[in-house]
């Protein structure tokens, strides 16, 4: 795995009313990894992903991008992020919607068809997005995220909705997507699910980072050699 | 292997966006709603105006002077068409809305500004879409026209066209408030109630204050009916 950073978060900031709700948020994500963003509900974490996709304004927002200043509105450039709980445009079929992703960013036929088969979308390609399953609704959305060029992607929780063999299934996708060379950035409040795909952990907590590390350098710090990531968080926050 | 170089936004194709938003704006019920209550609502204005047009023509063959006052356009085109005027201000707003509130409630809003288009190609897209909305909501007074001509009817094609182009104005003037109000409202029906409020709002100051002099006057040139009158007095003002 190459160990090059590419996106630094050096400072980020927000608050809502006043009331903080990201203080002082730092760390690194480094190329072709998979890192989950880890807390608990309430943490900041969607507001995490939105801030560093540049669709919700800051309070302070430095980013760099491979040692650049990457503002808010350059970074639809490097990350795309697949918001939890969307169904976008639930009057049309799946295969419009697809083609209408894969058209904005000229994707070839094979490559929809390879996105399509990956996540398993084919059974429902002719039906309605509102008649769609919570669990084909976000393979939908996996789709569009693999049909998109940016070399980082963002997902707030990827696994919602689905059961434990689509679950499996669905790591696969995502740990193949990550062998091609893709970062990947997860928001995940399922631990088990975070600790089987995530090479690394980012812990959240009252909008703050608590921990940043893999599982063997968090279990360093806490002292536990054999904790697993629920056991590390509790300790850690 | 995947690229780490960031994705360059430029030259994105707007075929797929403008197919899209027909699409969204096309498969929505308000605007099928608004058509089938147009029809017998246009149908019902143009047989009315032709019938008593028929008989002030009838009258004037007993006085020259009452037959040169007697003009198409004042006795049929213009009823004809405000039943059209009535339609568009009443029920428009809901069309024009879905072209961005359907986005908004279901978040592929979040999506959509992703994707490699300029803020002002959305919203020029989005813009289209009403156009293509309005241009399908004057097809039965376009259509009652074709009805004057095969009666025998004259239609002078300067005004007919000017007229047509102060409705198609007043149309895009009522999409782009209810595009407005659709992005500063929170919920498509909020953004409707937004929308009446200044359509219906119009029509209260230009019932009660129009005519009256001073102040009165100014504001009553503020109303969107009096931007429509212009066009309907047979010259570009």
């Amino acid at each position: 795995m190459e160990n090059q950073v590419l996106l630094r978060v050096e400072a980020i900031d927000k608050q809502y009313g006043g009331e903080p709700v990201l203080t002082d948020i730092a760390f690194d994500i480094e190329a072709g990894e998979i890192v989950g963003i880890i807390g608990p509900n309430g943490a900041g974490k969607t507001t995490l992903l939105e801030v560093l996709a540049g669709i919700l304004a800051a309070e302070t927002s430095d980013v760099q991008w491979r040692g650049r200043p990457l503002p808010p509105s350059r970074r639809r450039e490097a990350i795309f992020y697949l918001p939890d709980g969307v169904r976008p445009y639930q009057d049309q079929p799946v295969t419009r919607v697809l083609s209408f992703f894969a058209g904005a960013y000229r994707r070839s036929l094979d490559e929809i068809t390879a996105a399509v088969k990956v996540v398993g979308l084919k059974p429902v390609l002719h039906k309605r997005v509102r008649s769609l399953s919570k669990g084909y609704g976000r393979r939908l959305l996996l789709a569009l995220g693999l049909l998109t060029p940016q070399p980082v992607l963002l997902m707030d929780e990827p696994f919602d909705g689905f059961d434990l063999r689509q679950v499996r299934d669905i790591l696969q996708v995502l740990r193949h997507e990550a062998a091609k060379g893709r970062t990947l950035v997860l928001a995940i409040h399922q631990l088990p699910d975070a600790e089987r795909v995530c090479d690394r952990f980012i812990l959240l907590a009252d909008g703050r980072v608590r921990g940043v590390g893999t599982l063997g350098h968090l279990r360093a710090r806490t002292g536990n050699p054999n904790g697993n990531l629920e056991d590390i968080f509790l300790a850690l926050t | 292997m995947r690229s780490h170089e960031t994705f360059r936004l430029e030259g994105a194709p707007l075929a797929p966006l403008l197919a899209k938003e027909l699409e969204e704006i096309l498969a929505g019920r308000a605007l099928w709603t608004m058509l089938l209550l147009m029809c017998p609502l246009i149908g019902y204005s143009f047989f009315q105006a032709v019938s008593l047009y028929g008989e002030a023509s009838a009258a004037g063959l007993q006085s020259p002077a009452m037959t040169s006052s007697l003009s198409p356009l004042d006795g049929v085109l213009v009823p004809t068409f405000g039943a059209s005027y009535v339609a568009v201000t009443l029920l428009f707003p809901f069309v024009a809305i879905r072209a961005l509130g359907q986005e908004k409630e279901s978040g592929a809003l979040l999506l959509l500004i992703q994707l490699p288009y300029r803020s002002s190609t959305l919203i020029t897209a989005k813009l289209v879409a009403v156009l293509a909305a309005w241009v399908l909501s004057i097809i039965p007074a376009v259509s009652a026209l074709a009805v004057w001509r095969m009666l025998g009817g004259h239609l002078s094609a300067p005004e007919t066209l000017n007229l047509l182009f102060g409705h198609l104005l007043y149309g895009l003037l009522i999409g782009a408030i209810a595009l407005f109000a659709a992005s500063v409202s929170e919920s498509a029906a909020t953004a409707a109630i937004v929308t009446l409020a200044f359509t219906i709002g119009s029509w209260v100051l230009d019932f009660t204050v129009a005519g009256h002099p001073g102040v009165f006057e100014w504001v009553a040139r503020l109303s969107l009916t009096q931007v429509l009158r212009t066009f309907e007095q047979g010259f570009v003002g």
